[in-house]
């Protein structure tokens, strides 16, 4: 067997010798936590300070109304948590919140949020544990106080510059319109310098979490895909949101990351001589994320982003996940966008949904809408009526009851 | 830096200066009119949902009463801040689900909250019309639970409708049963 550095000699040289150039084999270089497990900060300093408070905000989160509160789907995530870091896991809490949007964070003392967003747009356990050792990554390097003491440095630095500007204004001492550009620009510098330095912590999560995913039995190839899926999804958002979103500001462009994160995999396969880790866990993901997906999908739809969600549906369903449940919600957006042929592709999606295991009762409650609407009312009271059947006590019973009496009426 | 001071300039005088008393007895907003039992205060533009017309009793933290007077086919229920938001909008030919689905993501994009999925939706006599009405929870981004109503009929093709939202605890059911017997009071011209 070829150690690494054999490998990577015979590499160079075979590189070399055809390229008549230099040549170079980069290797994974490891980085090690800046804290030890149980770290606790020094009660005198700014990071102390720093944990007072985030200790406090974890109080509210516990009994947040945004908090999913499932202690067997968080159970999961802890379990995930401890196969990427066994050492350090103890001391992570972990809090899923109920945000529509693709994004986790991570508080200096430990405590990490999951958006159900995430979840949503997560296919499986690998991708998963991808996001987490990136959130970990940040509590190992201190990334909040490195953040912290930055824009610290930077706001006085902003502060006496633009006090500067100020003085020599009142004093009549520059021209006005120099002197406002030179706050602007102070001000673009500040945020510039500020966005710049977030970035390179998100570089470095990046790579921190690569290699605590290394740490398991979990594919590693499926880190990239994720940025894969948002530069997708952002794709076809594009013609809905002409802004990129601050996520974006503060965290390296997905083309990056995705190439970053493929160079990180090469690395490590490169130097374990494995491509063993292909675990994907996507069936132990989904069983404890499946019995939310109808809320998370309820909350997608309702941020009326239709290019978005539909690739989101599409991805779920190109991984086979819960047809039935995921077909309603494809045919409740195309009925609620409505454009040209939308209300076709609706009726489809419903009709698919019905032949598929968990569908929801709704698919005929929406069916019968749609054939109330084209005006084939004896297929509209039959729909409504099986949504009934389905469902008796459904909160909405009255009003469907006031459909199928108008259609009766209507009939005789 | 400049924008958010000037906002908090507006939104300082608009708190002091501009609220102004809704008396008892009959209150026209737009098409609609509604019969208020007792005295309310008139929010100003600059404090309530998409600028549109809103009374308060306890403040608009607590308690709101927002009405969608007129609101036009192919219109969506309130108006984009940016251009590139978009709202779902309004079909004359929308029967109450779809409007609550309308209702639901305006309400989810525009306070970004989430709505809880107990909602209870039910038929209502509005101005001798058949309309609706509908209760649900929704969590706001400042933590709170709050309980909403809302009630409404398309007449001419124009929705007609009355929101009432506040906290669960304590002042939703303080209000309730004015704002129901306001609903009673709707006519519609």
């Amino acid at each position: 067997m070829f150690s690494q550095t054999v490998k990577c000699t015979v590499l160079v040289l075979l590189v070399a010798f055809a390229a008549a150039g230099p040549a170079y084999c980069k290797t994974f270089e490891r980085l090690q936590p800046e804290i030890t497990p149980n770290y606790q900060p020094d009660i005198s300093g700014t990071e102390a300070g720093l944990w007072m408070v985030f200790n406090k905000a974890e109080e509210s989160l516990k009994t947040s109304p945004n908090r999913l509160k499932d202690p067997e789907l968080d159970h999961y995530l802890k379990t995930v948590i401890c196969k990427l870091s066994e050492k350090f896991c103890p001391e992570i809490r972990v809090y899923v919140m109920r945000m529509p949007y693709f994004n986790a964070n991570m508080a200096p003392n430990g405590v990490m949020q999951v958006w159900t967003g995430l979840l949503l747009r997560v296919n499986n356990e690998a991708q998963l544990a991808t996001v987490l050792g990136h959130e970990m990554g940040h509590y190992l390097r201190r990334h909040s106080l490195k953040s912290f003491e930055d824009l610290k440095h930077k706001s006085v630095l902003y502060t006496f510059l633009s006090l500067g500007i100020e003085g020599a204004l009142a004093a009549g001492g520059i021209n006005p319109d120099l002197g406002y550009a030179a706050m602007d620009m102070n001000r673009v510098l500040t945020y510039a310098s500020l966005f710049a330095f977030s970035r390179n912590q998100e570089r470095e999560a990046d790579k921190y979490g690569i290699q605590l995913l290394n740490n398991t039995q979990l594919s590693l190839e499926q880190a990239p895909v994720i940025w894969g899926n948002l530069i997708a999804e952002e794709k076809s958002a594009q013609h809905e949101k002409k802004h990129r979103s601050i996520f974006f500001a503060t965290h390296p462009a997905p083309k990056e990351r995705l190439a970053n994160l493929k160079e990180y995999v090469q690395e490590l396969s490169e130097e374990d001589g494995s491509s063993g880790h292909d675990n994907l866990n996507a069936g132990k993901y989904w069983k404890y994320v499946g019995p939310h997906l109808p809320m998370l999908l309820e909350d997608e739809i309702n941020l009326n982003q239709f290019g978005r969600t539909l690739y989101v549906l599409r991805n779920l369903l190109d991984n086979n996940i819960e047809p039935g449940i995921v077909r309603y919600y494809m045919g409740e957006l195309y009925r609620r966008r409505n454009k040209k042929g939308d209300i076709q592709l609706a009726i489809q999606n419903y009709l698919q949904a019905i032949d598929n295991n968990n569908c929801p009762a709704e698919a005929h409650r929406s069916l019968g809408l749609l054939y109330y609407k084209n005006g084939d009312r004896a297929s509209a009271r039959k729909e409504f009526q099986k949504y009934l059947d389905h469902k008796p006590d459904a909160s909405d019973h009255e009003m469907i009851q006031f459909y199928i009496s108008s259609l009766s009426g209507d009939s005789k | 830096m400049k924008r958010l001071l000037l906002i908090s300039v507006m939104v300082f005088l608009s708190s002091c200066a501009h609220y102004t008393v809704v008396k008892t007895g009959k209150q026209t907003i737009g098409s609609m009119t509604v019969m208020p039992s007792h005295e309310w205060n008139r929010v100003p533009a600059g404090a309530s949902l998409g600028g549109l017309p809103t009374w308060t009793a306890d403040g608009v933290s607590l308690d709101t009463v927002t009405f969608f007077a007129d609101v036009k086919d192919g219109n969506t229920l309130i108006k984009p801040e940016k251009k590139d938001d978009q709202y779902p909008v309004f079909q004359a030919n929308m029967l109450p689900t779809e409007l609550v689905d309308v209702f639901e993501s305006t309400l989810a994009k525009a306070y970004q909250a989430k709505i809880s999925r107990s909602g209870k939706l039910t038929p209502l006599m509005v101005d001798n019309r058949p309309g609706f009405q509908y209760t649900f929870e929704f969590v706001t981004p400042d933590e709170l639970t709050r309980k909403g109503y809302i009630a409404g009929v398309i007449k001419d093709d124009h929705l007609q409708m009355i929101f009432y939202q506040a906290t669960k605890l304590y002042y939703f059911d303080h209000q309730f049963q004015n704002v129901r017997n306001m609903v009673k009071s709707m006519t519609i011209n």
